[in-house]
């Protein structure tokens, strides 16, 4: 790979100009692109706008209609949502499956930086062997695993509580996130670290005045996925909460379909939609945080 | 094993750095501490959560455990039936390797297209963002089986959408030549992730890699590949790593679609869900250990693969000189 | 009782990594408990939907009233998960007290100790007298009383009374046999030229075979949890499932495998079959998804025999953990969801058609539409039920699988009957 147009500039001071080969896209290109990118949108969110619509849809006409809008649209399903299930309100269920999901955001993104920078920039004795461990946690499907870490849960009296759910985020057990900084942090430039051991740095001060701030991509997206992930997850949270009062939104929806009952579409329709708004905005807030890489986040701060 | 095929990417090399091995002894020994107190959340949780189960799901595999008594040793027997006297796990094995050749590449190339397309800025770039993530935001919940189900079934929109242009289906999901591949699109469409991540990559290419490009007089092909390709190997071997790994062990698509099932006529049985089935509602959780640990192998042997040939074309900044 | 204290897995000797493990971390072990003050808390368990949720909060809220003294937490899932974390409790040595069980599974919790014998409570404390006679033995496994029957069920042939009505075919009515569920179905297909079929494709279900085996005086499994048909009744058995399918009497293998168990993904509930087998106690939902009623039939027969083949089938079980902590209060709280008339009249027919008499007539006296249809079903029916089969042997829920696996693949015509019949008692052999 041509390693020499990588390490040649180093003309770092001129101002950065956005791709400067294509210069200014002409009107008509702007627009197409535009067009394309919406067309191929619109058909993407098609099943999202087919949940949407069937969340309006009154319960006769949820089953047999395959129709994308409703024909006599409703907001009953939404009201059925909102009222919560046997006595657990929704926003009981809110609650829950924020407090989780945020708890599980500070933890994945705090123990996992933390491991990152050892894996990726340090050298110690074991770290092959302890990297290798670590992928292999990934490969293993958790079913088999489950039921001894209950055990260990069930234990320490944290069975029912949000620990069994949390405590694992703060000790770095989602080995995705930390290979993911793993290979952001190996991106970046190793002259900063030699700049940095010049200058006096350590590594505890290398890592908290140059990598940190460098990484903020990678824990940007780490966030975003612990809690758009654990938002989502039904298994585990299925296995340790069990008292309606810590249910969170997921097991919520489940309890709206089951075989051996009366079934109720529409609410679970509407309670689907209702799930997905702070996700959404979650995304929407976080996303634009991306947009700052490297070229704007302070290198020379 | 793995740790042996990781050894190449596993930690920086001493060695690459020029500077790094004049400085090897004390330095290191300090770095040692200091990696180690980094790494004490990870520890503990390798020790108190991950290491234990672990080796219990591997001396299971060994064992008849129905969840409820102690388990008995029955040395290799779980193995053996598995490879002599079980149908559904060869067929579970085929529909797996099908899913992972087919779903792994397909959303990878949809995630880094994507990426591309959204990477220069343009205005509305937040919702074009948004928009292409959506998908992934729903995971694969009930809500979403419904409406796969509803999609590609008889009659439903995709079937109907062919006849009108005289392709007779007659739905997809209920069907095992096609099901398979409304799973398939299924975790196709929800690239999002994968297509984040690139982005993150995208955006930590320093800006004046492309000015020198520019200085240069680069063509847009030759800024692609020789700035844009290699400064995203890392993230682009992170994504196919984590992506086959993955697949592998796909099951959510599969479960909520086929309702647990893995229909019809075992189309979509995947491995995990076999494993699922042999160990929640069979109460053989021996015998799903052991088709645990051997899942683990066979990743193990692809994933070992792709670190292997790493070396070749992952560009790390940080270490090569 | 108090010998279970450690999991079985923990029991286990060799899994030391996993006990050390556990064992620097343990730091209390007593879950739950009696108070100085006597004040008892219990853990009841069941699967349903919301509405099932509400209804039985609300009897839980009279027990409580009843009983100052006895605390009961909740908790419940959707059927689909809730044994997979009853699984890992009990597994985790962290079972609840009284527990709502299905009779697919009583025997793996039965036979390997999960579940209290209930015949070592007095009449005084869990009443079974009251409980249908038919019924009342149904959670008996080689002696023991591992569960007693929240509800009655039976086996039924729903069908869509309106459409069926308006075709001309003459409606199913009890006595009638195969050979008229043939004909009929074939009618109906062809009196609308293909566009809905007769009957669902009854391949997928494990249970009306059982019947058809039963109408022969044979059965699933014999008592020893072996299987008690052979060779001959399951190709006969495959071969008229194929009549049906190849005269377009019953639906097409691509309709059929749309069948996931919910109501709602029925053909009869989705347009495409006029009928469609199954419990009696599922008519209330099918009523809701087809606005013209749900009408119900009797199993059909074989021509000449003189047994029905359908028995009474307890809907839900209710179970007791072996090792909980307050047996005495959990029998309470089951004699009360059972016998106790005002907890009856609270819960209606959710689990289906309540299994003591005197409840059974007090919310008997109630009941309207869908529900009153069932009620009077099972009133029709209720000289000619059988006594059930006992509880299936573990293996049942493989080998279940294993049949709905080879009919949808027949189905599909990518295996022949012989061979289907070859696969299926071979994996009978090893699940077996």
């Amino acid at each position: 790979m041509s390693t020499a147009t990588l390490t040649a500039p180093e003309d770092r001071g001129q101002t950065p100009v956005t791709s400067p080969k294509r210069k200014k896209p002409g009107r008509v290109r702007t627009v197409a692109w535009h067009a394309v990118i919406l067309a191929f949108i619109a058909v993407l969110l098609y099943p999202i706008a087919w949940l949407l619509g069937a969340s309006f849809k009154p319960a006769n006409e949820v089953i047999t209609s395959l129709a994308l809008l409703p024909e006599s649209p409703t907001w009953q399903n939404f009201v059925d949502a909102v009222a919560g299930i046997g006595g657990t309100s929704f926003g009981t269920f809110l609650y829950n499956s924020l407090f989780i999901a945020g708890g599980s955001v500070i933890g994945n993104v705090v123990s996992c930086v933390l491991a990152a920078y050892a894996f990726a920039r340090l050298r110690f004795k074991l770290s092959k062997l302890m990297f290798g461990f670590m992928l292999m946690t990934l490969m293993l499907p958790h079913h088999v695993v489950l039921i001894p870490q209950y055990i260990i849960f069930q234990n320490m009296g944290m069975v029912d509580t949000f620990w069994p759910l949390i405590l694992p985020k703060f000790l770095a057990t989602e080995a995705f996130f930390v290979f993911l900084m793993i290979q952001f942090m190996r991106g970046l430039p190793r002259e900063l670290d030699e700049a940095a051991t010049i200058d006096g740095c350590g590594p505890l001060r290398l890592f908290y005045y140059i990598i940190l701030p460098l990484a903020r991509p990678a824990l940007i997206t780490t966030a975003i996925f612990t809690f758009i992930w654990t938002w989502n997850d039904f298994f585990s949270q299925l296995i340790y909460l069990s008292s309606p009062s810590n249910y969170t939104l997921p097991l919520a929806l489940r309890l709206f379909i089951d075989q051996t009952s009366v079934s109720a579409y529409g609410p679970m329709f509407a309670m689907s939609v209702l799930t997905l708004v702070p996700i959404a905005l979650f995304f929407f807030a976080f996303q634009r945080y991306l947009v700052q890489g490297l070229a704007t986040s302070g290198l020379k701060g | 094993m793995v740790a042996q095929q990781v050894n190449e990417v596993a930690s920086p090399q001493p060695g690459r750095t020029g500077s790094g091995r004049a400085r090897k002894g004390s330095k290191s020994k300090e770095q040692t501490g200091i990696a180690y107190l980094f790494l004490s959340p990870w520890i503990a949780g390798a020790v108190l959560l991950t290491i234990g189960p672990m080796v219990a799901s591997l001396y299971l595999s060994f064992t008849d455990y129905n969840l409820f008594t102690a388990p008995e040793w029955v040395g290799l027997d779980n193995y053996i039936r598995l490879f002599t006297q079980d149908d559904r796990f060869m067929s579970s094995v085929g529909v797996t390797f099908q899913y992972v050749f087919l779903s792994a590449p397909l959303k990878l190339a949809a995630a880094l297209g994507v990426a591309l397309l959204l990477n220069r800025p343009r205005k509305g770039q937040g919702f074009y963002r948004s928009a292409f993530y959506a998908p992934s935001l729903l995971g694969a919940s009930v809500g979403i089986a419904l409406v796969w189900r509803s999609l590609f079934t008889d009659d439903g929109a995709v079937d109907s959408l062919l006849s009108s242009v005289g392709i007779n289906t007659g739905g997809w999901i209920n069907q095992p030549d096609y099901a398979m591949y409304v799973i398939v699109i299924l975790a196709v469409w929800q690239f999002g992730a994968p297509m984040v991540i690139f982005l993150a990559g995208l955006k930590q290419i320093p800006q004046d890699l492309y000015d020198a490009a520019a200085v240069d007089g680069a063509s847009t092909w030759k800024t692609f590949t020789s700035v844009t390709l290699p400064m995203l190997s890392p993230v682009i071997f992170f994504n196919l790593v984590m992506e086959i790994i993955q697949s592998f062990q796909s099951f959510t698509g599969a479960f909520v679609v086929s309702n647990g099932q893995g229909g019809p006529a075992d189309s979509t049985l995947f491995y995990t869900l076999y494993l699922y089935q042999r160990g929640f509602q069979d109460f053989q959780m021996g015998y799903a250990s052991a088709m645990a640990w051997l899942l683990l192998l066979t990743i193990a042997l692809f994933t070992g693969l792709v670190f292997k040939t790493s070396g070749r074309w992952v560009f790390y900044a940080g270490e090569d000189k | 009782m108090g010998a279970q204290r450690r999991s079985p897995l923990q029991r286990g000797r060799s899994v030391l990594a996993l006990a050390m493990v556990a064992g620097l971390v343990t730091a209390c072990g007593g879950a739950g408990g009696g108070d100085a003050d006597g004040q008892v808390e219990l853990r009841f368990t069941w699967w349903g939907s919301d509405d099932r949720a509400e209804i039985t909060e609300e009897a839980i809220a009279l027990f409580e009233e009843r009983n100052p003294n006895i605390t009961v937490n909740t908790s419940y899932a959707a059927f689909s998960g809730y044994f997979e974390r009853l699984a890992t409790e009990v597994a985790g040595n962290n079972a609840p007290d009284v527990i709502q069980m299905d009779y697919a599974y009583l025997r793996e919790y039965g036979d390997r100790g999960v579940l209290a014998d209930l015949h070592e409570f007095d009449e005084d404390q869990l009443g079974t007298e009251g409980i249908t006679p038919l019924l009342a033995r149904s959670g008996e496994i080689d002696g023991r009383m591992y569960a007693l029957p929240m509800a009655q069920n039976t086996h039924a042939w729903a069908y869509d009374e309106q459409a069926w009505t308006e075709s001309g075919v003459p409606l199913p009515e009890a006595g009638w046999t195969w050979e008229d569920l043939l004909s009929s179905s074939q009618a109906l297909t062809e009196s609308t030229d293909g566009e809905r079929y007769g009957t669902t494709d009854f391949g997928w279900s494990w249970e009306t075979f059982q019947v058809w085996l039963r109408q022969q005086d044979k059965d699933l499994y014999t008592d020893a949890g072996e299987i008690d048909f052979d060779r001959e009744d399951l190709t006969t058995y495959l071969e008229l499932l194929e009549e049906f399918r190849t005269t377009e009497a019953a639906t097409p293998a691509n309709i059929t495998s749309e069948i996931d168990g919910a109501v709602e993904n029925s053909p009869l509930a989705r347009g495409s079959a006029f009928a469609d087998f199954t419990w009696d106690s599922t008519a209330v939902s099918f009523s809701s998804v087809l606005p013209d009623g749900v009408g119900l039939a009797p199993m059909p027969r074989i021509e000449g025999s003189d047994r029905v083949g359908q028995f009474a089938k307890p809907g839900m079980l209710i179970s007791i953990a072996a090792n909980s902590e307050h047996p005495e209060e959990s029998a309470a709280l089951v004699d009360f969801l059972l016998n106790d008339v005002d907890a009856g009249l609270i819960l209606g027919t959710s689990r289906g058609m309540p299994v003591n008499n005197d409840v059974r007539e007090a919310v008997g006296a109630e009941l309207e539409g869908p529900d009153q249809l069932v009620y009077d079903y099972e009133e029709a029916l209720a000289d000619e039920l059988e006594e059930p089969p006992s509880a299936p042997p573990p293996g049942n829920s493989a080998l279940k699988r294993e049949w709905q696996r080879l009919n949808s693949v027949i189905g599909f015509g990518q295996l022949s009957i012989d061979d289907a019949v070859d696969q299926f008692l071979e994996r009978a052999e090893q699940e077996l």
